[in-house]
This record gives structure tokens, sequence and C-alpha cells, in this order.
């Protein structure tokens, strides 16, 4: 019998009689039976993961075995860019996600489980909605307009921007993120924003293990906000509009105070819910000499925690190698998935009004109606009768909520195939091909109980309606490469690759939308009744073609040199700018191998690495170098009671575009002390991005609001530290730790025309559309806070009292832009920074970074006897966030629109306080430093409590292993932000990081699982 | 290498557009096309952007921020896009007229037509954006690159050459009226351009630019109008309104329409708000129409016609035919959908009537949208804008006089067939003073929410002035629920004559300066 140190049985050991070509492997109980051919033969056990094992046999017939776990990681393999490396001849800065510890977290996607898991890899979800992709950047963003997401190679399958919602969590092998030019420029045109290999589990030898893992839980949101009373409400409308709602609000002899007690209607309660969630996963995976097979499938539940909103995955998997003779290797692998994703995002809706948002409604919606109508029926009503609906779209929330259909369903089959062909002797010939083919549809229903569709509301004059739309992408690979590995006098290994690939993409978009059904119960499948608008058809292709090669050099892993240089013509360019080179070079150095080392027995190993190199970023639109015309339906013109069709030019072109490069040098130290428990990884770099492809806005005195081009230089400089340390090891107790922290700086080197700064405004309400709330500076990073720096509220010091009772602003004191004779005591005061007596755009000033100063996590994992916990932290230190909710719910001018809690202690001449400005004193339309707050936060993100049941225990059964746990997300989180949740970015890009209008409330996870293996 | 050479499958590159008529007159539509724009005509210039007046304020007391209430700063967003669709239409008129000389096969006379429609309404927009922001970039070709982007403004004076030039040269290519045909409401006419430069050469004799000469060249233009021939005054008054709401034309009274059609049964978005923002209020949709009325008409608009008592009956009533279809005399009852007559004290209450939804015949309605166009020059506006000018260089001549009277005398329903006392109504024994006075009133009453009002009283240096007279008399007069439609007079001050540039702008174009005040 083969076990290991705890006395399991190992399957799958090979074992082969040392000089000779015979040789076995264990079955399922580690029992294994050879023939040896004398009793002095001495017989090799080999698994991976465990040191190999020399036992002479000695005229035994029974030979028990224990094979010692490797606990040199530096034998560890790691998957590199077409290839692998054992990870103490690594010359590149790549970091292994604990893919076990990942797996604990009861999450939809390995992304929503990342944040904190490595050094250099910032993951920020945009808010909470389930289904909702996160925001992931490698070592800072280096595009301003552009993407910043990495390059993500799915078993070996590059793709840009893929649904990370297809791939099981629980069916991946291991995650590598290369962060280095060194480690990524191997993908040359794509790597320069980092690179993410995901490889999935395969078969492995031994008899078939069948394992199930599934949980089931609930989930909450982590907080609520905090509204007006009934009785603060009426208090602030009677103030903000004693025209109209004195008669509204106190009719016949009442007064405010008869709203002392009364209790009014708690929408949040009535959207957001207890949500539950379930996963199951069943595998087979097994194998022998020859043929590894695994097959595997998946089902995932979560509803939102807002009613009528979740999401659902199906998807099986089947992976089969096998070796034929001549050593020849041939394999496949297919995933197919099927999600489903159900609810509008409440931060993104039609048009520019953000009375549209879900949110705003249930935030806004009031706690009672006052007038004649009992409150109930404002629950039941479509449309708040009190609401002028010009300008304010609201809509009761619970209708929308139930009655807006937003359906997206996804299917994705990713197939691979591969070749890998011996041809000498250390010549390797791999041919592999592959497609990823994502189809994508989207239904969209409006019936007559929702905003869209409903004819009394303002943006409901199209009927019920319904819009469909499909998707299609179609990803083909075909990549041959070449590898060369010799050893000469077992000192000097080369490695060499060279290879050619092709990459080729189509994507399609197509549908349409219905106004005005007839029939609204028939849904989607009734519209071809209606009136057929906004027919969409596009279709866009691109094709990449490269050259690469590489070449490492180790002499006795002591010295280890790497150079590789990559190729790549890219069809989105020009024909003069298709073709660009990306080379790279990494020194090594095992410092702990020298002689005058290796007296330090403490030390285990000790290596210093470098590199240098260049990438590219070729994130921009297939045809974005051609000017355009179009002819959409809304350029048409109309002559004689007819339609006339309009050609418009749509696009400015550009026919010089071209990458976007990014120079970086690495340095870094690896370093493992005390047999290895300690181990520390810390690396230096900068980043430097030329010739960015900037998608830059032009004034529309152009004739055109935005045109592309390679202007400006962004530098990234940072420095990561990852530790590792098993703290206790004792027989019946565990401790071993994980922490990582990396600290990032942005900067913006160079932008289009001597432009000191690029202002970004962002749409989420008219009034805003054009005022910058972002503000990227030369010397700065990219994407900094801009508006008045707040001083709290004009005070009676502010003042001169005239005669006839009126307050006259002081000359000396400087108004706030509504012009001197509008600004009243208790209005909102700003910096008059260039001193010119009032506020306007040029006293604007940076007025917050929302990046943060450092992130990172920590992970525990402590076992005692059969229970195991994990405990993981996460944080985000020193970034702000715009607090857009506060410009809404603290002191709007809307009538009837419920606000936050907070505003009811605002000014009042005898409640003159510098916090919340007076009703209506509110000043012109601005962001200030005043709804700018800290969102760092701690996060107790996952915690795990397991047990596994004690091996005896299942004798009798065919069980293998069983587990049960509990298992916890977002469990606890400290900050002092007020929003909801620190963790959003509602309007996520690098320019506009960490606004906060109507998220998606986040939610923790509580579930309760098992898993079996047999 | 050849491979990456993809083809896109999805749009046209204006490399190898413009060739045929029928591109050409592609390219045109897309010129018009923002006129339709709800940051035009459909609505912005309907309503926030050219009320509160005293012709028209706003009806929300809530209001208290926004273009309507002289309270906004350079960040909003209707002016902003306003600017953006001024010039989005110049872009498109930029690169037509930088194309259409290689369209070698189309005749030279059919492009003619298309580059003068193109060449007027490149100027036209330069006009609306030199009424509104002074002196602006001025860009006559497209924009070649996104490097290719600070421009500094143009000072007033000279922007205004350019129009003038632009449109003379367009005028000389365009066919008239006539050739056009007589549902050609939407197209631009040599009668439209040569009443359009009419009014531009006003503005220019008027603040800000003020050189006196330019009145001569208004009189020149309009009396060419006039000397045409072919344009007159529709018999009745109401009846150029009601056309508007049928999909009618009457290419000779209502010389330039802003064409809108539809109610959004199909897919195409030609609608606007007219009659709905701008009009009587209402909740039904099906019947009369629904309304969200911005505006109020005022008090001081309803009393400026001329009111009489009946000697018989003892009935108020205007012999102006103006008064009761300008502003609506009743509001709707929605429940009964009947109209409810005002009382004549009720001076404060009533909304504009100029275009009524129940006349519409394009039906089923739509709750926001009409297909009822909008008229950008009428011949009633010719007829005043060469009394005027004539009285500038002239005095009150009889021409003078004449122009003007023929406008009265089609109000008090003097041009229907069978009208006896056609004098009755004529002004007579005015000095060039009461003359100008009488052009101001006049142009009130004739023209009301056709959006000249705040133009008119720009050029004659008298918005401020007349807007704190109007609040004044509000405070004073008018009944307590009303009195916060004084609010324009408490904010407007020096620097709403001209709006500030976008802050966009600003922001993006580095050779342009704010305006003054801003």
């Amino acid at each position: 019998t083969i076990t290991d140190r705890k006395g399991e049985p190992l399957p799958g050991v090979n074992i082969k009689i040392k000089n000779l070509q015979k040789s076995t492997v264990s079955n399922a109980q580690g029992n294994y039976t050879i023939v040896v051919p004398s009793g002095e033969a001495t017989l090799v056990f080999t698994y991976v993961g465990f040191n190999s094992h020399e036992e002479p046999v000695n005229k035994r017939t029974l030979i028990r075995v224990t094979l010692e776990e490797q606990n040199n990681a530096l034998n560890d393999v790691v998957v590199i860019g077409y290839g692998t490396v054992r990870k103490g001849d690594l010359t590149g800065s790549v970091s292994q996600v604990k893919v076990e510890d990942l797996q604990k977290a009861p999450v939809r996607s390995f992304e929503e489980a990342l944040a904190g898991r490595v050094a250099g890899v910032q993951v920020s979800s945009p808010e909470g909605q389930p289904g909702n992709a996160s925001n992931i950047v490698i070592r800072g963003n280096s595009s301003i307009t552009q993407d910043n997401s990495p390059l993500y190679v799915i078993d070996g399958f590059p793709i840009e921007n893929p649904n990370n919602n297809v791939i099981n969590p629980s069916e991946i092998e291991s995650l590598e993120v290369l962060k280095d030019a060194s480690a990524t420029a191997i993908y040359g045109a794509r790597g320069a924003n980092g690179v993410i290999i995901i490889t999935t589990k395969k078969g492995k030898t031994g008899a078939p293990v069948i394992t199930y893992d599934g949980y089931y839980g609930f989930q909450n949101t982590i907080k609520e906000a905090k509204l007006m009373s009934p009785y603060e409400f009426v208090r602030y409308q009677l103030e903000l509009d004693p025209v109209s709602y004195t008669g509204v609000y106190t009719p016949d002899g009442t007064t405010l105070d008869s709203y002392r007690n009364v209790q009014g209607i708690d929408w949040q309660k009535q959207v957001f819910r207890t949500a539950p969630m379930q996963s199951h996963n069943f595998a087979m995976r097994g194998g022998n000499n020859q043929t590894l097979y695994s097959f595997s499938g998946s089902v995932l539940g979560q509803d939102g925690v807002i009613i009528n909103s979740g999401f659902k995955r199906y998807q099986g998997r089947l992976s089969l190698d096998q070796t034929l003779k001549n050593n020849i290797k041939v394999g496949v692998n297919v995933n197919f998935s099927n999600t489903k994703t159900n609810g509008a995002t409440p931060s993104t809706y039609n048009g520019t009004s953000n009375s549209l948002s879900l949110l705003y409604s249930v935030w806004g919606y009031r706690p009672i109606i006052g007038g004649v109508l009992p409150n109930e029926d404002l629950l039941e009503l479509p449309l708040d009768p009190g609401v002028d609906g010009t300008g304010d779209y609201r809509y009761n929330p619970i209708l929308s909520a139930q009655n807006e259909v937003n359906l997206l369903y996804n299917n994705t089959l990713i197939a691979n195939a591969y070749a890998q062909i011996p041809l000498f002797k250390d010549l390797t010939l791999r041919i592999s091909g592959g497609v990823t083919r994502e189809a994508r549809k989207q239904e969209i229903f409006y019936n007559t109980l929702t905003k869209y569709g409903d004819p009394r509301s303002a943006q409901g004059s199209n009927g019920a309606n319904g819009r469909l739309y499909n998707f299609e992408r179609n990803d083909y690979l075909n990549e041959n490469t070449l590898t060369y590995k010799k050893t000469i006098n077992k000192a000097h290994t080369i490695t060499a690759l060279a290879g050619f690939t092709m990459q080729k993409q189509d994507n399609q978009t197509f549908g349409y939308q219905s106004n005005r059904l007839p029939n609204e119960s028939l849904g989607v499948s009734g519209l071809e009744e209606g009136v057929l608008v906004n027919a969409t058809s596009a279709k866009t292709n691109n094709l990449l073609v490269s050259y690469l090669s590489r070449v490492n050099y180790s002499y006795k892993s002591k010295y280890l040199l790497t150079a590789s240089i990559r190729a790549d013509g890219s069809s989105k360019f020009a024909s003069d700018n298709h073709w660009s080179y990306f080379p790279s070079g990494a020194f090594a150095w095992r410092i702990s191998d020298e002689k005058f080392l290796k007296k330090y027995q403490f030390l285990s190993s000790a290596k210093l690495r470098t590199s240098i190199g260049v990438t590219g970023n070729n994130r921009v639109s297939d045809f974005a170098y051609l000017p355009t015309i179009t002819f959409p339906i809304s350029g048409n013109y109309t002559f004689e009671n007819g339609y006339y069709t309009g050609a418009i030019p749509t696009s400015l072109g550009n026919k010089n575009l071209k990458w976007e490069t990014t120079r970086q040098i690495d340095a870094g130290v690896d370093i493992s002390l005390f047999s290895s428990r300690i181990n520390l990884t810390v690396d230096y770099y900068n980043k430097n991005t030329y010739d960015l492809l900037l998608n830059a806005q032009l004034p529309v005195s152009t004739g055109y609001q935005s045109g592309f081009q390679n202007i400006g230089k962004v530098s990234n400089t940072g420095w990561e530290f990852e530790l590792s340390t098993v703290n206790i090891a004792k027989k019946d107790f565990q401790w071993n730790s994980s922490f990582n922290i990396t600290f990032n700086r942005n900067k913006v080197l160079e932008l289009t025309r001597n432009q000191e700064s690029i202002g970004t405004a962002l749409a989420w309400e008219t009034g805003y559309n054009n005022i910058p709330a972002y503000i990227a500076k030369i010397g700065n990073p990219i994407g900094l806070l801009y508006g008045y720096k707040w001083l709290g509220n004009y005070q009676y010091s502010d003042f001169d009292q005239q005669p006839d009772g009126r307050y006259v602003l002081k000359s000396t004191v400087p108004d706030n832009g509504s012009g001197r004779t509008a600004v009243q005591p208790g209005d909102i005061k700003y910096e008059d920074i260039n001193g010119d007596g009032t506020v306007n755009a040029s006293d604007r000033m940076v007025i917050g970074n929302p990046n943060p100063d450092f992130i990172g996590g920590f992970s525990n994992n402590f076992t005692y006897k059969g229970f195991d916990l994990n405990v993981f932290l996460q944080w985000s230190f020193g970034n702000d966030a715009l607090n857009a909710n506060r410009l809404v719910f603290e002191g709007t001018n809307r009538l009837s629109l419920n606000q936050f809690a907070s505003y009811a202690d605002r000014w009042t001449p005898e409640n003159p306080n510098n916090e919340y400005f007076r009703t209506k004193g509110y000043g012109p339309t601005a962001y200030s430093s005043r709804i700018i707050e800290d969102a760092s936060y701690i996060r107790v993100k996952t915690v795990a409590l397991g047990y596994t049941l004690p091996a005896k225990w299942l004798k009798k059964t065919k069980m293998r292993s069983v587990r049960v746990y509990a298992s916890a997300q977002n469990l606890l989180t400290f900050t002092n932000y007020s929003g909801l949740d620190p963790e959003v970015s509602t309007k996520n890009s690098a320019l506009t990081p960490g606004f906060d209008f109507a998220a998606y409330p986040r939610a923790k996870t509580v579930v309760f699982g098992l898993s079996l293996s047999l | 290498n050849k491979q990456l050479n993809t083809i896109p499958k999805d749009f046209i590159s204006p490399v190898n557009y413009y060739q045929t008529e029928g591109q050409l007159n592609n390219a045109l539509n897309g010129v018009y096309d923002p006129l339709g724009l709800e940051s035009m005509y459909a609505n912005g210039l309907l309503t926030y952007l050219s009320y509160g007046n005293d012709e028209g304020v706003w009806r929300a007391s809530g209001q208290v921020t926004g273009p309507m209430v002289y309270n906004y700063d350079p960040s909003e967003a209707n002016i902003n896009n306003l600017w953006t669709a001024a010039y989005t239409g110049i872009g498109r008129a930029n690169l037509l007229l930088d194309n259409i000389d290689k369209a070698t096969a189309v005749a030279t006379a059919t492009r003619d037509v298309i580059l003068a429609q193109a060449l007027f309404l490149r100027a036209y927009y330069y006009f609306v954006l030199a009424d509104n922001w002074g002196g602006v970039p001025l860009r006559l070709t497209a924009a070649q690159s996104a490097e290719d982007v600070d421009l500094p403004a143009t000072p007033v004076a000279d922007v205004y050459k350019q129009v003038v030039k632009d449109m003379e040269t367009a005028e000389a290519l365009l066919p008239t009226a006539e050739q056009w045909g007589p549902n050609s409401g939407g197209r631009v006419s040599k009668n439209t351009a040569a009443g359009i430069l009419a009014r531009v050469y006003l503005t220019m004799a008027g603040s800000p630019v003020n050189d006196k000469a330019r009145y001569a060249d208004a009189l020149k233009w309009s009396k060419k109008v006039i000397d045409m021939g072919f344009n007159q005054l529709n018999a009745d008054y109401s009846q150029v309104f009601i056309n508007h709401c049928q999909d009618k034309y009457d290419v000779k009274e209502s010389m330039w329409e802003v064409e809108f059609y539809g109610v959004k049964a199909d897919a195409y978005n030609e609608v606007g708000y007219v009659g709905n923002r701008n009009g009587i209020a209402s909740n039904n949709i099906d019947f009369p129409g629904y309304g969200y009325a911005f505006l109020y008409a005022t008090s001081k608009l309803y009393k400026s016609y001329e009111s009489r008592i009946n000697a018989t009956t003892k009935v108020e009533f205007s012999p102006d035919e103006r008064r009761d279809w300008v502003v609506s005399p009743y509001t709707w009852n929605d429940a009964t959908k009947t109209k409810t007559f005002l009382a004549v004290t009720a001076t404060y209450d009533r909304f504009p009537g100029k275009w009524r939804r129940d006349l519409e015949t394009n039906l089923p309605r739509n709750k926001n949208y009409s297909g009822v166009n909008f008229p950008l020059l009428r011949y009633s506006d010719v007829l005043l804008m060469f009394a005027e000018a004539e009285n500038e260089i002239n005095g009150p001549t009889v021409a003078a006089l004449n122009a003007l009277n023929q406008v009265r005398r089609r109000a008090y329903g003097k041009l229907k067939a069978g009208a006896t006392n056609v004098t009755e109504a004529d002004l007579t024994g005015l000095d060039k003073t009461t003359f100008f006075n009488a052009i101001n009133a006049e142009r009130m009453r004739e023209l009301a929410f056709e959006c000249l009002r705040n133009h008119d009283l720009k050029r004659w240096g008298l918005l401020q002035s007349t807007l704190k007279e109007f609040a004044a008399d509000i405070k004073l007069n008018a009944p307590a629920n009303r009195k916060f439609t004084a609010i324009i007079g408490d904010n407007i001050q020096d620097r709403h004559l001209f709006y500030p540039i976008p802050s966009r702008e600003i922001s993006l174009n580095k050779a342009i300066k704010q305006n003054q005040g801003w």
C-alpha cells in the first residue's frame, strides 16, 4: 500500500523497477502488484507533487511505502505563456493564486473571490448585482480611455474580455497572473495589461474518482439607506414649495405636527429581499498511462437581493488526453455553459435623468401621500399622483422591479484540441486549434405597468414594448509551436520556442425593438405585432497574425536567462501600421546556490530577478482608423410629410492609428527561509505607456464629439509583497497564512496637444452631464475627483442686514456662483480659489483621489484534526469615492422626493450649522468636496469552516471522503463610507473610478455545503 | 499581409461617398436634420431657451433653476445641447461642401441647388449661434483630424459678415418657393433666404453689433421678398396655425417651417413638442391630446390686444382675432373633455393657444410628441421687418405704414371676403419713435410663441429693462399664487444677454474664452 503522511491511500502512483522498462500504477486503494525479476531489484515510486522514493525489495513480497509531499515550492510547475516552467526556474514576475483557498468562497465566478489574493492585481466589483463582471487591473491603469483589463488565456486560448461567468470556479486547476514584461511580452500586442492564465482540471491517472460538492444558503444586503420619517419629509416639502404644498400636506386643520408619529411606507423593505443561492458540482476524473479523462458538470442559482433579479448557470466540461504510439499526444477540452441573467442594472438607465433609476424610486418615493388618498394606494398606483412627471420619471419601484423584464441568455462553447508530436529527440511540435463561440440573447420587455411602457408615464409613450437582441462572437485560433529542449553536460539547459499563430474574431449583433404591442401578455413572442423600430444589425471582424519566439537558458538553475520576441500583425490598423514587435529579456540569479551563502542553513533559497520588455494594447474597435458615414434613422429629416434618409458623418477616423506601447522594467527577489516555512516575494516595477490610444473628447465646434489618437504617456510604478508562512505545523493543528500588499502609483506624463488636463463629465443626470467630475492632470493619477472645495454654509456673519430686513452678501465675501443677490444665509459655500469674488469653473480643483494607496489580502488556514477554517481579509486603503446619491437625496430641488435622514439636520435660523445647507440652499449645480468620502475598507471577505469526517467512519461506505462546511462571503465590512458599500464604481473606467449612484446593493452570503468523493 | 486588410462590412467611408445626386441629397438631409432635434426646435428653442419672458412665463412654481428663470451656469445642459446641435449641422454642411465638387457626374445646376441649401443652412446655424452667444468659433471646412480642434471665437460682427455672405451666395442659386412647389414649406427657397437675410441684417443693425448701415440691407432684402409678389398673408390668422397642426402647407404665408411628421407610430423620430409643451394643458392622450403646458401666456400679452365691449350684449371681446387664438380663452376639463372658458378677469391663468392638439389630424395622438410643423419665417414677419427698417431709415413713411397695417388688417379679419370697414385697424399719425413702439408691440402680438421675442428685445437692447418692468408689474398686480412668475425679473443680469460658452467646449477648446460675466 502506498499512502501519504496522513495515511490516506495514494492512487495513480507510478511504480517502476529501476533500470528496467517495467512499470505499474497503484489502484484506488493505493495497492499495487508488480513482478520483479529478482529479490535484489529496486522499486522507484513517483507521483506528482511528492518526492520520488526508491525502495530496495530485499526479497520482501509486501512493501508499504509512505511518500513525502514536496514541500519545496520551487518544484511546483508554473504555467506561463506557451509552456510551463519549474517555479524555481522562473525569471519573470508570475503570481500563482492559491486556488484551493479561492474555491472556499461561495461565489459565482472566480472574479468575485480574486480580490486580495495576489499582489499587483486590483479587483473591484462595480456593484453587487448577480452576473456583473468585476473590474480587474494588473499593475495599475495604463490606458486612459481604452480597456485596461488583462488578456485571459483559458486552457491555452488567448481571449480579450471573456465572459468569466461561463467558467465554473470549482473546475479551475490553476490560476496564474503574468505581470512583468518578460512574462507577458510573448503575448505581444495584447500583453500590456498583464495576462491571467486559467487552466482547468484534467483527468489524473488512477481509478475514476467521483466527486460532488454542493451548497445552499442565503444572501442579504450589507446595508440599507436611512431615509426621512414622514414628519421630516413633510417638514421639508412645506419648506420647499409652500405655495403648492400647504393644501396638500396640511389640509383642513391638520398641521405638520399631525405627522409626528405617522408610520410611512418602507420602500426598501418592499423591494429588497433575502435571496437564496445554491450550487451543485459533479465530476468524474481518472485515467491510465494512455488515457486521461475528466467529465464534470455544475448548476448554480443565485437570486438577487432586489426582487426579480438573479443569475443561473448550467455548465458541463469534457476533457480527454490520449497518448498514441511514438509518444504522440492528442487531446480535447470542451466546455459548454448556459447562463441566464435576470433583472436590469439599477445604475444604468435609458436617457440621462437619474429619476429613471430603480433606486431613485426606492429611496425617493414618498413615505406618506398626504391629502385624500390613503398610503396603501401608493403601494399599488403605478405613478405617484402628486408628482409632476415632466422631468421626474419616478415610477412605483415595486411594479418596476416586478414587471420590467431584462433577460440575458448566454451560451458559450469553448472547444480546444491539440496534437503534440515529438519530431526528434529534443524537438516537439505542438499544433492546436480552438474555437470560442459565444451566443448572447437579450430580451427586454416593458409592459404597461413599467415606466417605459405605461402610456401615462412620460417615458412610456411607446406603450407596451420589447426588444430582442442577438449577439454572436466567434473566435478562431490556430497555434503552431516548436519546442526544443536540451541539457548539455548536466549544467546548461536550453529551452527554445518558436511559433506561428493566427486568431480571427467575428462579431455580429442584430435585433430590433417593437412598440405599441397590442397583446402584451404574449411578451417577447408578440413583438411581430407591434411597430418595429430601432432595427440593429452590425457585423465586424478582426484578424491577428503573429510570430513568436523565446529562449530560456539555465546554468544549473543558478543563472537563468530568458529572451522573447513576438511580432503581431493586426487588422485593426491601417496597412502601414499592421505590424509591430515586442521584445523582452530577463535575468535571474539564484544567489543561494553560491558558495558564500551555502553556509547559512536557514536560507532555503534566494533568487534575484530582473526583466525589461515592451508590450502593447490594441483595444480599439475593429475599424477605428476609418472615418465613417452612417445612416441612422435618427438622422432622417422630413419634407412634404415624408421621411428622407440623412447621411451622417459619425467618426473622424485616423489613418495613423497604431498600438499603445508599454515599456516595463521589473526587479524582484524570492526568498525562502527555514525549510521553506517562510516564503517572501518582493517586486518593484516601473511601467511606462506611450502612444496612448486615446479616444479624445473633441470640442463639438469640430462637428465631432470624440476622435481616436495615439497621444499621451502614463506611468505606473509600484511595490508588491507576497509573504506565505507556515506558522504552526503540529500533527493535529496547522496554521498557514499568506499575506500580500501592493502599492501602485499612477501618473499621467503627457496628454493631447500639450493639454494640462482632461476633464471627464458623467452622464448620470441632465444637469451634471457637462460638469467634469474627474480630471486627469499631468503629474497626477489618471482619474482624480474634481470640483469645488466645500466650505460649509454661508452664515449670518457673511451678510449685512439691510433696513428692510434683507441680507446682502458682504463685499468681501465671494458668492457661490448663483449671483451675489441670490445668496442667502444657509446656502452652500464654496471656496473662491482665484479670489475673483465669485465661484465658477476656474475655481475647480482636485478634491479627491479614488486610487487606493495600497491594497491587499490576508488569508489564514487553520486545521485541527478534522476541522478546517479559512479566514480571508481583503482591504483597500486611501481611495476616495464620489457619493452622488447625496447630491440627489440631501437637499435636492425635486418636489415630493424623500431624502436621506441626514438632511433633516439642515441649516435653519435656529440651527445655523455648517453641515447641511438650508432648504433651497443648494447653489449652482456642482460637484464639491462635500460629497467626496474616504472609501477605504477592510472586509472579512471569506470565512469557511469545514469538518472532514474521519476515514474510519467511512470504511463501511464506499465513500472516500466526506466534508461538511459552512461558508460566508462579505461577512463584515469596516469602513467610514456613508453609502451602502465602499466597493463601488457605477461608471467605471480608468478616468472615472469610484462613482456611486444607485448601485445595486452588495450582498453578504452565508451557505452550508457538503463535499463527497467516491 | 493582405489578409490583414479587412474590409468593413457595416458602414460607408466618406472617401467613396458624395458621388451621386442621391448621395448628395442624403448628405443634405443630414444638414437639415438638426433643426428637428429636441435641443433645437422640437423642444429646447420652443420652451426652455426662449421662455420665460413677457410673452410666456414658466408655469411650475418649483422651477427655480434653469434658463427659463435666468438661473443657470455654463454647464447647463439645454444650452450645451443647442450649441452641439448647431455645430453638428455646421460639421455636416462643411463635409458636404468640401466634397460636393467630387460629384462630377451630377449636373452643375442640380449640384448648385444642393450646395445653396447646405450653404444657407450652415449660415443659419451660425446665425443661431451668434444670436445666442455672440462671437463663436467659425469653422468653414470639415475638421481634418483630432488634433485640429483649438479654434478661438471669431468676433460677433465677423461671424455675421460670413453669415450674410453665405446666405447671399445661396440666395442667388436657390429656386423660388414657386419653383419648389406648394408643399415646400420645409425647403429653403430664394424667398426664405431673402427674408432671413432681412432678419440677420436687422440683427446686425441692432445690439450688440450696432452697425446702423445694415438697416438699408434689411430694407433691401425684405423689399425683395415683397417685390417678388409671390408671398401673401393668409386671410385668416388662425388658419396659418391650424395648417401646421394638420400637416398642410401654405408657403405663401408660412415661408419656412421646421418639418415634423408622424406620431411615432413608426420607427421614425421626426416629431416635436409643438402644441404640447407650449400649448394647452390636458391629461387626456386620445382627446384633446396631452398637454404638458410648460407656459402661461402672460397677462401682458393678453392685454396687449385691443379689448372692447359689445354695445348690445355687453360682452367683452377683442376685435383683434389674434388674441383668442394666441392666448387660449379656455382650458380643458379633463373629466368631461370639454372646454371651460375663462372669465375675462382671469388673465394670469391662460395657456398659449397657437397650436392646438385637438386639431391634429394624424391620429392616434402620441402623449409626448406631435408632427406639428413649427414656422421659422412667416410673411407677416417680413412685412414687419420691412416696416421697421423703413422707419429707421426714412421714418414712418406710407410704405412703412402700409406694411404694418397689412398685418393689422389681417388680424382684424379685414382681408377676409366681405370684410367691411377695412381701414378700421390701421394706425396713422405716428412719429419715428411711436412707430417703433408700435412695431415692438405688433411683433409681440403677431409673432408670440414663435420664439422671436427674446431675439427682438435683445437686438433692441431692451431685454433686461423690459423683463424687470414686467416683473415689477407682476409683483404689484398679479394674484398671490402667480407672483412667483416675477422670478425672471429678479434673476436677469447683464450676463444673460449671451449664453455662456458651454463648459464642455471651454474645457476642450483651449483657444476659446468664456463670455463676459460667466
